[in-house]
């Protein structure tokens, strides 16, 4: 089950970089030019939910929960934390 | 995304509004509650008087004890024998019957466990007296009773928390539809937009992140409410003629009395040993039935164990302890999908199969919905400030919203206050959590919204700091002593509650004010 922390922070990691160069986000800073191109954007979220697959195929129910639980907070905490910047 | 013709936008805008709007204030306690009570059991152990090892469930060594009290009671009201694993060490056994008037009533007796367990408190009576003379578990189960009734008398407090959840799922839903753009909008709040565009957007993004979470606590939460309440007694009607015990019988496998002939009760150390060498894990409940007859059954409940999501129970034979096998956890007498689904509500709702770690992330996902609800009320009533009845409503919700942690950091404080005064603990909490509310109510009257808000941040602060203090003023176990014992959870939480106290006290950036603007349609 702990391994749901590591396979979180990899997810978080991947929801980073895409809140980081997120278009809707730069437009509003009027540099709507630095975001991620579309497959890239793909490429990210692909490796952002990845880990609850690999959760839920190693770690069973209780550890996807864990993982998708982390990821539901850590979304919104880097949300909050990139509106800031 | 979901496109949604003006019309239909503006019927769901009102629905997703009043649905919080109506309940919200109390949603907000109930989910604000949750989220503590989440820690229950680390409350109970970090506020009891003096460091008991935690026990971890019901462990062998209490046999002699429970066979001493058992004798010792009345013997028309001993049918039943409950043991529960409390917080904090306790074990709570619940010898009870049926009187004359066919009242359910007996003695509970307050243990505590560990190598030599003896008795703290007896008392007679019903449930709710039971309840009530609980002074060595009173901080947890405030929060615990708050959140799952509102303190109010049943069944009324539970069918109100179930509408609560109820509602929230009405929220929930309409705010998905409301929300077309969840992907793409899952990073974007307006930083430079006008204030109440960037409170719009946090409400949304917090919102979106936490939605299926919101939706699971929102079900299950009205799930517990109503199966009980409503559900179980509603199929005992229409199928058992209104014979409701027969039902909960049959619904929960609870064997038929078929031999009343006398017979002593079963080793229960023997029986709790074995259900940990079968289960992995301690016990957490059991329940003896037909207790002192030749029939007697005893169920023994185990927490969810290495990895799975749902607990397991055995059946042992209440009078030699033989073992009968692995019995449904709640419903009927063999394995069933409605019994997987019934166990699943459980460890959905309370996050607690995956100890702390989980723990700490329904927390957080609680703390993630309470915020959402209070950003909405705030929203929906800062939308419509120009008019008197919207900006009294919004200094309502502001004083609760701001309030509520404020009145729940000043429970511990009535409870360590009781223990140092010698004041029944439900009291004293009470009359702390109260005046506190009142105060908050007062501040947020009198003065401007934002340095109202700031003055309850930090009296939360400041209330948060002195706990660890009070704890060990009150008797609580001290750092070193602790330390020596190996006991990390007390130091663990005093230090939570001080880091806390530092982020309420450190001095923050000043808001923007927010004028009264014309209605955002965004949703």
């Amino acid at each position: 089950m702990m391994a749901a922390l590591p396979l979180a922070a990899l997810s978080l990691a991947a929801l980073g970089l895409l809140a980081w160069r997120d278009p809707k986000r730069l437009r509003g800073r009027r540099r709507g030019a630095l975001s991620w191109p579309a497959t890239v954007r793909l490429a990210l979220l692909a490796v952002a939910l990845l880990p609850g697959l690999l959760s839920l195929r190693f770690g069973g129910a209780a550890a996807t929960l864990i993982w998708a639980g982390a990821v539901s907070t850590g979304g919104w905490l880097i949300a909050e934390t990139f509106s800031r910047r | 995304m979901i496109r949604l013709s003006a019309t239909r936008h503006r019927e769901l805008l009102a629905i997703h509004g009043w649905s919080g709007l109506l309940l919200g204030l109390l949603l907000y306690t109930v989910i604000c509650t949750g989220a503590v009570a989440v820690f229950a059991d680390e409350i109970g152990q970090w506020s009891r008087p003096a460091f008991a090892p935690a026990t971890g469930g019901l462990t062998p060594g209490l046999d002699p004890l429970i066979q001493r009290l058992y004798a010792a009671s009345d013997p028309a009201l001993r049918e039943e024998v409950d043991l529960d694993a409390a917080p904090g060490g306790l074990v709570y056994l619940r010898v009870e019957g049926h009187g004359p008037d066919g009242v359910e009533a007996g003695v509970e007796y307050q243990i505590e466990a560990g190598p030599s367990p003896r008795v703290l408190t007896r008392t007679a009576g019903t449930r709710e007296d039971f309840e009530a003379a609980r002074q060595q578990s009173a901080l947890a189960d405030f929060f615990v009773s708050l959140h799952v009734r509102l303190h109010l008398p049943k069944p009324w407090g539970i069918l109100l928390t179930g509408l609560l959840g109820l509602a929230m799922m009405l929220a929930v839903l309409t705010g998905l539809v409301l929300h077309r753009h969840l992907l793409a909008e899952a990073f974007t709040i307006r930083r430079h937009g006008h204030a109440l565009l960037r409170r719009r957007d946090a409400h949304v993004v917090a919102g979106s992140w936490s939605l299926p979470f919101a939706l699971l606590l929102a079900f299950t939460g009205s799930f517990f409410s109503f199966a009980g309440s409503v559900g179980l007694p509603a199929m005992a009607m229409v199928v058992y003629a209104g014979d409701t015990e027969r039902a909960f019988e049959d619904i929960f496998g609870v064997p038929p009395a078929s031999d009343d002939r006398p017979a002593p009760l079963a080793d229960f150390d023997h029986i709790l040993s074995d259900a940990r060498h079968r289960g992995g894990v301690a016990p957490e409940r059991l329940r003896l039935r037909h207790a002192g007859r030749a029939d007697a059954r005893v169920r023994v409940f185990l927490p969810p164990a290495g990895g799975a999501l749902r607990g397991r129970a055995f059946d042992y034979a209440g009078s030699s302890g033989a073992f009968l096998g692995e019995t449904p956890v709640l419903v009927g007498r063999v394995p069933s999908t409605g019994n997987q689904l019934a166990a699943l509500m459980e460890p959905l709702h309370f996050g607690h199969f995956g100890g702390l770690l989980s723990r700490a992330i329904w927390f957080s996902l609680g703390l993630a919905c309470a915020w959402v609800v209070l950003s909405g009320l705030l929203l929906w009533t800062r939308r419509r400030a120009k008019q008197p009845l919207w900006r009294w409503m919004h200094r309502q919700i502001l004083a609760v919203g701001c309030g509520l942690p404020l009145a729940l950091i000043s429970v511990p404080w009535g409870y360590f206050g009781a223990r140092l005064l010698h004041w029944p603990a439900q009291t004293s909490q009470w009359a702390l959590f109260g005046t506190s509310l009142l105060l908050a109510w007062l501040l947020c009257q009198r003065l401007p919204a934002a340095r109202a808000a700031v003055l309850l941040r930090r009296a939360c602060g400041l209330g948060l700091a002195g706990l660890p203090g009070l704890r060990l003023l009150a008797g609580g176990t001290s750092w070193p002593g602790a330390l020596d014992q190996g006991e990390w959870l007390s130091i663990g939480i005093d230090l939570s509650l001080l880091l806390v106290a530092m982020a309420c006290l450190w001095p923050g950036q000043p808001r923007p004010a927010i004028q009264p603007q014309p209605a955002v349609d965004r949703a």
